[in-house]
C-alpha cells in the first residue's frame, strides 16, 4: 500500500488535532455552518424524502448495469469524438495519464479538484515524472502549497484559519501580507490565471457520466473547472466507475440535491456539461478530451451484497459536516482521499480491511449520516457490518476486547452468572477498583454501583408484599 | 439501570402504577445485546439476546423499555443478529408491542395522570438522544411531554452535534474524541445555566455524568420520565 | 489500457452474477417551488437572488444603448469589450453610440480583456440560472473569462424547470453548455463568501423581450 495512506493512524492523527485549537476551532464554525446552510436549503421541497428515494433508485440502476452502461458511455464518447481509457487500478491509471501526456509533449498542466486523483495520488505521480501541477480550487491550491492532503471532500482547507493562509502565501509565494479574504482570493486568482493561460493540459474530476449521450457533467463555484476544460490543448477526465448515470433526463434531480447538501446552495454557480472535444470552425476548447474510468476495486465492491451501496455516493460531503467525529478529529486523520462516515465505509472496502480496520470504529453510530444522505446510503448500517468483519478477523482485534466480550456474554446470558457480575461490581465500587479501568477513568469519574441494584429489591420487595 | 440507577427504574415503575398498569418485571430479562452488536460481534450479542427473544416471543402484554438505545435495539435492529427464521417471524410479530416508556407513556396511554408540579423552578437541558430521536422518533413525544411539567423550563440544544459521545466502546477507544463531544455538551449546559440534564436514554446520562462529575459540574441527570415525579 | 477494459467488464460481470437487477427508473418529476408573477420578472428576481444583477427586460434598441450606458456609467470595465460574433450586425452601431470604447469581436483567448458581451442560450427560472452554449460563432472562454460579463438572453428561451431548458436545448442539437449561476465564488477560507474567483466577479443579465426582436 502507498505510504501516503495511514488509515491506521486515526486515534494518534485525531489526538493531535484534538490538541490544536486552531484546527477546532476553525472546523467547528465551518461544519456548523455547512449544516445550518444544508437544513435550511433542502426546506424547498416538501418531497425532499421522495427525492431521496427516487435517487437512491437511479444510482442503484446504475450499479447494477454497469457493465451494458459503461459500453453505452464509452460508445456514445467515441461518437461525439471523445477518447475512453479504462484503468484497473491506480497505476494503470497514472500510466495511462502520463501516455497521453507525453505523447503530446505536455508539461505543464492546471488540475481542478477531483477526489478521484487524490484517491489516486496522481499529483504526486506526475511531480515525481517531471511535470508541473498546479490545483486551481482556491482550497485545493492552499493544501497543495503546504504539501498536504485535502481535509473535507468539498473544502479541501475547511482545517486552516485566514492567519494560517495569509502566512502561507506571504513566506511560499512572497506575497504582500493580508488576512483579508477577498485579497487572498485575488492573489491566488492573479497566479492562477497565468498558470491557466499557459497550461498545456488540464486534469478534472466528474461528477456525473450520462451513458445515453456520452455528456459529462462537472460540477463547481469558483471557474476553474470552466477553465481547466475551456483553456489547454488536451483535456483528461478521471471518471470512477460508478459515476454513470442511465439518463441525461436524471440530472435535474441530481443537480438540485447536490448542490443543497454539499453547500446549501440551490445550485452551483458552473455546471459544465461537457460532450466533444473543440471543432474546426470553434474559437477555443480542448482539441483532445479524453475520460479515464478508473476501477480500482469498485468492480469488486459491487459483488458484496451487504456493502455494495456504498458506491451510490455522489461525495456531496453532507455526511462529513454532521458528523461529530470528523469535526473533531479533523479529515487528515481519516488517512486516506476519503474521509468522514463515507470514508470510514469506503477506505476499508478500497485498499482492504487490515489497512484500514479502525476506520468503522470511529463512530458512536449516531445515524445523522444516514439520514442527511441525499441518495440513502445506509452508512449507520455499513459501518455495523464492517465492524462485525473486522471481529471476525480475530488478528484485527485487541485480545483485551475480544476477552472483554466473551466475558461479558457469559455474564448475560446466565443469570447465576449475572448474580456473580453483580457482586463483583459491588465489591470493586466499594474499594474503588472502577478507577482501575484506566479508558474510561483517565476522563471520567469511576462508575459507582448503587447499594442495591433494581433486582434485588425488587425481590425483597415482592417478598415483603406476600 | 439495573446496577447503576436502580431509582429510576423505580420511578418509572410508580409511574404505571399510579397509571392502573400491573407491572412484571422479568429477572430473565438481563441485557439486549446491543454492547456487542454495535463492536461487531453478532455472534455474541446474540447469545445474550436470545434469551430475552424467548421471553418476550412468549408474552402477550406490551413491552416497555426504559432507554431509548436498549429499545431501538430490541425493535430495530434485531433482524441484524440472523435470527433463525421462526424467531424472526416471531419478532416481526411482536416488535410492535416493545415500547421505549415515553412512548408508551405518551402515545399507548395518552397521558393518563397529570404531572407533579416542582416547588421551585427547574431548567433542564433536554439532550435529545440519537436513537430516541433518528431511530425511535419519540423525541417530540418526550418534549411535549415535558414542557406540560409546571415551574419546569426546558432548554433545547442546538440541533448539530446531537450525540453525546459515548456509542459503547467508542467511549474506550476513542476516550479524547469521546469526552470532546460530552464536553461540548456539558458546557451548553453550563453557558445556560441549567440545574440539569435529561434523556431518554440512560448511557448517554451515564457517560455525561461520569464526565460532569470528573470535572466537578454542579449538574444533575434524570432519566426523562422521572421529572415527572421527581420532587 | 486495453487489457484493463476487458479485466474490469470481466469483474463486473462476475460481481453482478448474483445481483437481482433493479428494474428502469422513470425520471422523477417533483414540485418545484416557484413565486407568483410574470416568467420574465421571476427569471429577474430569481437572477438577482444568486447574486447577479438584472435590468428591466428590453423592448427596443434605445432601450439597449440607454441600459448599456447606465451600465458603462456604473462599472468600471475599461475600454475594450469583447463582444462574441454572434453580436457582428451590433458592431458597427454599439461603435457610433459608445465612440469612447473599442468593441472587437473576440477570436477565441481574451485574457487582457475586463468585459464581455455574450448570449445566453437559455434561462431557467427554477433556481435563478443561465445555459451558455459555445459553437463557431461564440468562444468557451467569454463566458467566463473577463471579470465583467454581460449575457443577453431572448425572453423566448426562459423555461420554468431544468428539464424543461435541457430538454429544449437537446432539441436544438447543441450537445455541451455551462449553466452559470451568479459571480464565480468561494468559501474556500473560513466559510467567508468571496465573489470574482477564476470567474467574473459582476455578471449582468439583459432580457430582451420578443418585441426587441421583432424590430430588429
Amino acid at each position: 500500500m502507498n505510504a501516503n495512506f495511514y488509515p491506521n493512524r486515526f486515534s494518534k492523527v485525531a489526538k493531535e488535532a484534538l490538541d490544536n485549537a486552531d484546527l477546532q476551532n476553525a472546523l467547528t464554525k465551518a461544519m456548523h455552518h455547512s449544516q445550518m446552510v444544508r437544513n435550511q436549503a433542502v426546506q424547498d421541497f416538501s418531497d425532499w424524502e421522495e427525492m431521496r428515494n427516487a435517487a437512491y433508485r437511479i444510482r442503484k440502476y446504475t450499479l447494477d448495469h454497469l457493465d451494458e452502461l459503461l459500453l453505452q458511455f464509452e460508445e456514445n464518447c467515441v461518437r461525439n469524438g471523445v477518447q475512453v481509457h479504462y484503468a484497473w487500478d491506480a497505476q494503470s491509471a497514472c500510466q495511462t495519464i502520463h501516455l497521453i501526456l507525453s505523447s503530446k509533449s505536455a508539461k505543464r498542466i492546471v488540475k481542478s479538484k477531483s477526489m478521484t486523483t487524490e484517491e489516486i495520488h496522481l499529483n504526486h505521480f506526475l511531480e515525481s515524472n517531471g511535470y508541473e501541477v498546479v490545483e486551481t480550487d482556491l482550497g485545493e491550491y492552499i493544501v497543495q502549497l503546504r504539501n498536504e492532503p485535502p481535509s473535507h471532500i468539498t473544502g479541501p482547507a475547511i482545517h486552516l484559519n485566514r492567519k494560517q493562509i495569509a502566512d502561507l502565501f506571504h513566506q511560499k509565494l512572497q506575497l504582500p501580507y493580508t488576512e483579508d479574504p477577498e485579497e487572498l482570493t485575488k492573489q491566488a486568482r492573479t497566479i492562477l490565471r497565468q498558470r491557466f493561460l499557459t497550461a498545456d493540459a488540464g486534469i478534472s474530476g466528474v461528477n456525473f457520466a450520462c451513458a445515453d449521450s456520452g455528456k459529462i457533467v462537472i460540477i463547481e463555484n469558483e471557474g476553474n473547472v470552466r477553465l481547466t476544460t475551456s483553456l489547454p490543448n488536451i483535456h483528461i477526465a478521471l471518471c470512477g466507475i460508478e459515476k454513470i448515470l442511465a439518463k441525461e433526463q436524471y440530472l435535474p434531480l441530481f443537480l438540485r440535491m447536490l448542490a443543497r447538501s454539499a453547500t446549501g446552495q440551490r445550485i452551483n454557480v458552473y455546471t459544465n456539461f461537457l460532450s466533444r472535444p473543440r471543432q474546426p470552425n470553434e474559437l477555443d476548447g480542448p482539441k483532445e478530451i479524453h475520460v479515464i474510468l478508473l476501477d480500482n476495486n469498485r468492480s469488486k465492491m459491487l459483488k458484496d451484497i451487504e456493502l455494495r451501496e456504498s458506491l451510490l455516493c455522489i461525495r456531496c460531503g453532507a455526511c462529513l459536516n454532521v458528523c461529530p467525529i470528523y469535526r473533531r478529529a479533523g479529515g487528515h486523520a481519516y488517512g486516506y482521499s476519503y474521509m468522514g462516515p463515507i470514508g470510514a465505509v469506503i477506505t476499508p472496502q478500497l485498499i482492504g480491511l487490515q489497512n484500514a480496520h479502525l476506520l468503522p470504529y470511529a463512530s458512536t453510530l449516531c445515524t445523522a449520516c444516514g439520514d442527511v444522505c441525499p441518495v440513502k446510503v445506509p452508512l449507520p448500517q455499513q459501518l455495523l457490518t464492517l465492524r462485525q468483519r473486522i471481529a471476525e478477523q480475530a488478528s484485527l482485534r485487541p485480545w483485551l476486547e475480544k476477552v472483554g466480550f466473551k466475558i461479558w456474554k457469559w455474564m448475560f446470558s446466565n443469570n447465576a452468572f449475572y448474580v456473580l457480575l453483580t457482586y463483583l461490581l459491588g465489591f470493586a465500587s466499594k474499594f474503588g477498583m472502577m478507577k482501575l479501568f484506566k479508558p474510561w477513568s483517565t476522563y471520567r469519574a469511576p462508575l459507582r454501583r448503587a447499594p442495591l441494584t433494581f433486582r434485588q429489591q425488587w425481590k425483597k420487595r415482592t417478598y415483603h408484599e406476600r | 439501570m439495573d446496577q447503576f440507577f436502580p431509582d429510576s427504574v423505580w420511578k418509572a415503575v410508580q409511574l404505571l402504577k399510579q397509571a392502573n398498569c400491573d407491572v412484571v418485571f422479568e429477572e430473565k430479562a438481563l441485557c439486549c445485546g446491543q454492547p456487542a452488536f454495535n463492536s461487531g460481534y453478532r455472534k455474541d450479542a446474540y447469545e445474550v439476546a436470545k434469551p430475552l427473544i424467548d421471553l418476550l416471543t412468549m408474552t402477550n402484554e406490551p413491552i416497555v423499555v426504559l432507554s431509548g438505545s436498549c429499545c431501538s435495539m430490541i425493535k430495530i435492529h434485531y433482524h441484524e443478529l440472523h435470527l433463525p427464521p421462526e424467531l424472526e417471524q416471531q419478532w416481526v410479530k411482536w416488535k410492535n408491542r416493545v415500547f421505549e416508556f415515553c412512548d408508551f407513556w405518551v402515545n399507548v396511554l395518552q397521558n393518563p395522570t397529570l404531572p407533579n408540579s416542582f416547588k421551585s423552578p427547574l431548567r433542564v437541558l433536554f439532550h435529545r438522544s440519537c436513537h430516541a430521536l433518528r431511530e425511535l422518533k419519540i423525541v417530540s413525544a418526550a418534549e411535549t411531554l415535558l414542557q406540560q411539567i409546571p415551574n419546569l423550563e426546558l432548554v433545547y440544544t442546538n440541533d448539530f452535534d446531537a450525540c453525546c459521545g459515548f456509542g459503547g466502546t467508542f467511549a474506550v477507544k476513542f476516550p479524547e474524541i469521546s469526552i470532546s463531544m460530552a464536553d461540548s455538551k456539558l458546557d451548553y449546559a453550563m453557558q445556560h445555566k441549567v440545574d440539569g440534564i435529561a434523556s431518554l436514554d440512560m448511557s448517554c446520562l451515564m457517560h455525561l455524568q461520569a464526565r460532569s462529575q470528573k470535572r466537578f459540574l454542579p449538574l444533575k441527570f434524570w432519566y426523562a420520565p422521572e421529572l415527572l415525579i421527581y420532587q | 489500457m486495453s487489457a484493463d477494459k476487458e479485466r474490469i467488464l470481466a469483474s463486473i460481470e462476475s460481481s453482478l452474477a448474483h445481483i437481482s437487477k433493479t428494474d428502469f427508473v422513470e425520471v422523477f418529476r417533483q414540485n418545484v417551488p416557484f413565486s407568483d408573477g410574470s416568467i420574465l420578472f421571476k427569471m429577474k428576481i430569481e437572477w438577482e437572488r444568486n447574486g447577479g444583477y438584472c435590468y428591466d427586460p428590453l423592448k427596443n434598441f434605445d432601450d439597449l444603448f440607454f441600459t448599456l450606458s447606465s451600465h458603462f456609467g456604473t462599472y468600471p470595465i475599461g475600454e475594450t469589450i469583447a463582444i462574441s460574433s454572434a453580436l457582428k450586425p451590433f458592431e458597427t452601431i454599439l461603435k457610433q453610440r459608445f465612440p469612447h470604447k473599442r468593441f472587437f469581436i473576440e477570436n477565441g483567448l481574451i485574457d487582457q480583456v475586463n468585459c464581455s458581451i455574450c448570449i445566453a442560450t437559455a434561462g431557467i427560472v427554477e433556481n435563478g440560472t443561465i445555459l451558455v452554449h459555445w459553437d463557431s460563432t461564440q468562444s468557451r472562454s467569454i463566458a467566463v473569462l473577463p471579470e465583467h460579463v454581460i449575457y443577453l438572453l431572448n425572453s423566448k428561451n426562459i423555461y420554468e424547470t431544468m428539464d424543461d431548458a435541457f430538454n429544449a436545448l437537446r432539441l436544438k442539437g447543441i450537445s455541451g453548455w455551462v449553466m452559470i449561476g451568479g459571480p464565480s465564488r468561494t468559501a474556500d477560507i473560513e466559510k467567508v463568501l468571496v465573489t470574482g474567483v477564476h470567474g467574473p466577479k459582476f455578471v449582468s443579465l439583459l432580457i430582451l423581450e420578443e418585441e426587441f426582436y421583432d424590430r430588429a
